[in-house]
């Protein structure tokens, strides 16, 4: 037991400092202080909006008459995070570890350390499943059903939940990373199935809410109900846990002990199988793909040469398909552009606003050009706000990690170098825009001028705000990060580039809003234009500045 | 052409290295010719790194010049590193890219010609056993493997000064023979080897010429049977930092 209990120590730590901001020898006292304070603050607001949707839902399920099934619900919430979760962290502290040699040479049951690490996994998966599930808990209490047994059911749920979920994921995560070791394109079909499953997810929630601006406000009430009991009856016949809760919170004591007893056996069943496979598991993922390049063929394609800068930009290419996390974060506002130049083109600007606030509202035809050519004179700052999401060159620097040796030994110039890793996000980005201005073009959507907005407006703030974001990491890169989203996500400059594009994308589409209001249609697209040459400029200037500035060299 | 062959290929004068109060490496000057393998040898935190990092324009320098063939490369860091080749302690490569990939982006940073790069990645690749894996993401390889990578990379663009840092760890047998013909071969073709080690028989054995560093400072420099004299390397070696503590 004290063997476990030290072992299971050493994994919370690991697993909490994985989340913490990652310590640099630049970084003062102050400077670390202040970045767990935000880190901190960060996760509270993450969890404060956890805890409002999940108490919206809540609500919403009692409202419609659906609160009996709030537990099957809290206990489905509980699952998915604890299945996300796991499936995440598995891989890294369950198998494929590090330090997997030096834990199964130490004097402790492989059983110990195998508990040890899944009980670290289950923790949190617990601790994460309770921050979701609790506030359904509390409506379902509060409003439905309150009493010393439902108090226990309650209890129950959130501390057993994730018990079978988490044994699932554990598999599951096994399941794809020995696939993956033996795909030589995992990541990248990794990635393409992940930008598949957002656009559908989009497209999906856009296709709802579309067809309930449609409709009157008793025929979307009546169609939300209809999803959440569907929801709600395809929850109890897939996952048999929630029914049994459900059925455990309306009273039955067999239900209960059914509930309790699934979710102990299972995962001391997953457990078991998962300590006797323990060293093949591991040994498993040690086989790596191989393609076996024959010598003719690498005679073939050593062959081919192209110019430095060339290079760099193709290398930031592969860089972006090949790690997951930085695509995740940095392809999606491509995809976001081509949703939004579709959407637009398909349905037409007309429907997406009839559909919207001034639903009902009869409006003249005059009346209704008016607004909508000043909403198209928002689009722009809208494909802006989509060209934020896509700012890779912003952590480019910090992406060279532990390999940034040879972009510093390499004979080539700071200005070809950020020249490169600049192009390579901004050719895409500019590529998007253009044919997403030419598809509303096109379709009828917008006019020449239109398109011309969005090209110059879309791209010149975008350029800006993505040459802050270089300057920004080419002073100060990081590149000791052990995890990639350290820098595509927690890191200073894509944070300044992300916020301080946002911050200019509503910022100036109210101005743009404002001044056309004032001055009439003309002033905003002089503005929405006047704002791309600058950004450009600026942007160009920020370059330059940075091309002189910047020394590579590695700490 | 002619004055470039004139000038030692690496030539170091007064160098000196600060990491914030601490001075890490202090007034150290040596120069390798052309044809010299050139071992540095020093205990763990000696400077051997730190001089080699300078060298090779991955860390700025706090005194003193370092000139590759005449190019100083704090001020011309371009020119030097255009002759230099750098095969670092950690060979930490882009694991997104295969290895193939890998090779023909340092041929393309370095400007080597398609043909002369095709026939050059396919017989390092054959002397140091990598075809096969070649078309495989770095991610998939073995510490060795990367340096087998690594090691080709720096010869793929002929580099008048090859400047490697612990370059036998994790190589096997066959390949640390391999490594060690290769050395001597770019030698002979009139470049020059400079790296650091700390298996003494191998620089022993493989340099004509040889510095031992202690605590940022220069204990001996010089051909390495001068150095040595009659004793075996390990012993001067132990002489000198033992002398000193």
């Amino acid at each position: 037991m004290h063997s476990f209990l030290l072992l299971l120590r050493v994994q919370l730590l690991a697993l909490a400092n994985s989340l913490m901001p990652r310590r640099r020898s630049d970084f003062t006292g102050r400077s670390r202080k202040g970045r767990v304070i935000l880190t901190v603050l960060g996760g509270g607001v993450l969890v404060l909006l956890c805890v409002f949707y999940m108490g919206a839902l809540g609500l919403g399920l009692a409202a419609i008459g659906l609160g009996e099934a709030i537990p099957a619900f809290a206990v489905v919430v509980g699952a998915l995070v604890s299945v996300a979760f796991t499936f995440l962290k598995a891989n890294g502290t369950l198998f494929g570890l590090a330090d997997f040699d030096l834990v199964m040479s130490l004097p402790i049951p492989r059983r110990t350390v195998v508990a040890s690490r899944v009980a670290a996994l289950y923790a949190s998966a617990v601790l994460m499943g309770a921050v979701a599930a609790l506030p359904l808990w509390v409506i379902y209490l509060a409003l439905v059903n309150l009493s010393a047994w439902t108090v226990i059911c309650c209890v129950a749920s959130i501390l057993l939940a994730p018990a079978i979920p988490t044994s699932i994921a554990t598999f599951l995560a096994f399941g794809v990373a020995a696939v993956s070791s033996r795909f030589r394109h995992a990541n990248l079909a990794y990635v393409l199935v992940a930008l598949v499953g957002f656009s559908v997810l989009i497209i999906g929630i856009y296709g709802f809410s579309f067809t309930a601006g449609t409709q009157t406000d008793e025929q979307t009430f009546a169609m939300m109900s209809g999803a959440l009991s569907g929801i709600s009856d395809a929850i109890a016949a897939a996952w048999p846990p929630a029914r049994l809760l459900v059925a455990a919170c309306a009273g039955s004591p067999l239900a209960f002990a059914g509930f309790v007893s699934v979710s102990i056996v299972i995962p001391a069943i997953a457990l078991e199988i998962l300590q006797r496979g323990y060293l093949a598991i591991n040994n498993n993922l040690g086989v790596k793909a191989s393609g076996g390049l024959s010598t003719h063929d690498l005679h073939r394609k050593s062959a081919v040469s192209s110019s430095a800068f060339k290079a760099i930009m193709f290398k930031e290419y592969r860089a972006l398909l090949g790690i997951p996390a930085y695509a995740f974060n940095c392809l999606f506002g491509y995809l976001l552009m081509i949703i939004i130049a579709v959407a637009l083109s398909v349905v037409g600007l007309r429907d997406i606003i009839t559909s919207g606030a001034i639903d009902g509202v009869d409006i003249s035809p005059s009346l209704f050009d008016t607004i909508a050519t000043q909403i198209m004179n928002l689009v722009p700052w809208l494909f802006l706000f989509c060209g934020i999401a896509a700012p890779s060159a912003a952590c480019s620097l910090s992406m060279e990690g532990s390999g940034a040796w040879i972009m510093a030994t390499a004979p080539v110039s700071v200005r070809t170098i950020l020249g490169a890793k600049l192009a390579a996000n901004a050719i895409p980005v500019a590529a998007t825009l253009a044919i997403s201005s030419i598809t509303l073009v096109v379709s009828g959507q917008t006019d020449l001028l239109g398109a011309a907005q969005i090209l110059v407006c879309g791209f010149g703030c975008f350029y800006l705000m993505v040459t802050i974001g270089l300057a920004l990491d080419a002073h100060n890169p990081n590149y000791s990060w052990t995890s990639p989203n350290e820098v595509v996500k927690r890191g200073f400059p894509i944070m300044v580039t992300v916020i301080g594009g946002m911050l200019l994308v509503f910022g100036g589409g109210a101005l743009c809003w404002f001044v056309m209001d004032a001055f009439g249609l003309g002033a905003g697209i002089a503005l929405n234009l006047g704002a791309g040459v600058l950004g450009a400029l600026a942007g160009q200037l920020i370059f330059e500045h940075t091309c002189r500035t910047v020394t590579f060299y590695v700490n | 052409m002619d004055t470039i062959q004139a000038k030692p290929i690496l030539e170091v004068a007064h160098y000196q290295k600060r990491y914030g109060n601490k001075v890490a490496v202090r007034d150290l000057s040596l120069a390798v010719e052309a044809g010299d393998i050139y071992g540095f040898i020093g205990h763990n935190g000696a400077g051997k790194t730190t001089l080699i990092r300078s060298i090779v324009g991955v860390q700025g320098i706090d005194g003193g010049t370092i000139r590759v063939c005449g190019a100083d490369v704090a001020k011309s860091p371009l020119e030097a590193k255009r002759l230099i080749a750098y095969v670092p302690d950690n060979p930490n490569v882009y694991e997104f890219m295969t290895g193939l990939q890998y090779l023909t982006y340092i041929a393309d940073i370095f400007g080597v010609d398609a043909t002369t790069r095709q026939r050059r990645i396919g017989e390092l690749a054959e002397r140091l056993d990598l075809t096969a894996a070649l078309g495989d993401p770095v991610g998939t390889y073995s510490h060795g493997m990367r340096q087998k990578l690594v090691l080709m990379s720096a010869f793929v663009h002929e580099p008048r000064l090859l400047v490697l840092d612990e370059p036998f760890v994790g190589l096997d047998p066959v390949a640390s023979h391999e490594l060690k013909r290769m050395l001597h071969e770019l030698a002979e073709r009139g470049s020059a080897v400079f790296f650091s080690s700390h298996v003494l028989e191998v620089v022993e054995k493989l340099c004509n010429k040889v510095a031992i560093i202690r605590a940022g400072e220069l204990m001996a420099a010089g051909p390495t049977n001068e150095v040595r004299g009659n004793e075996s390397l390990e012993e001067i070696f132990l002489d000198l930092v033992e002398k000193e503590e």
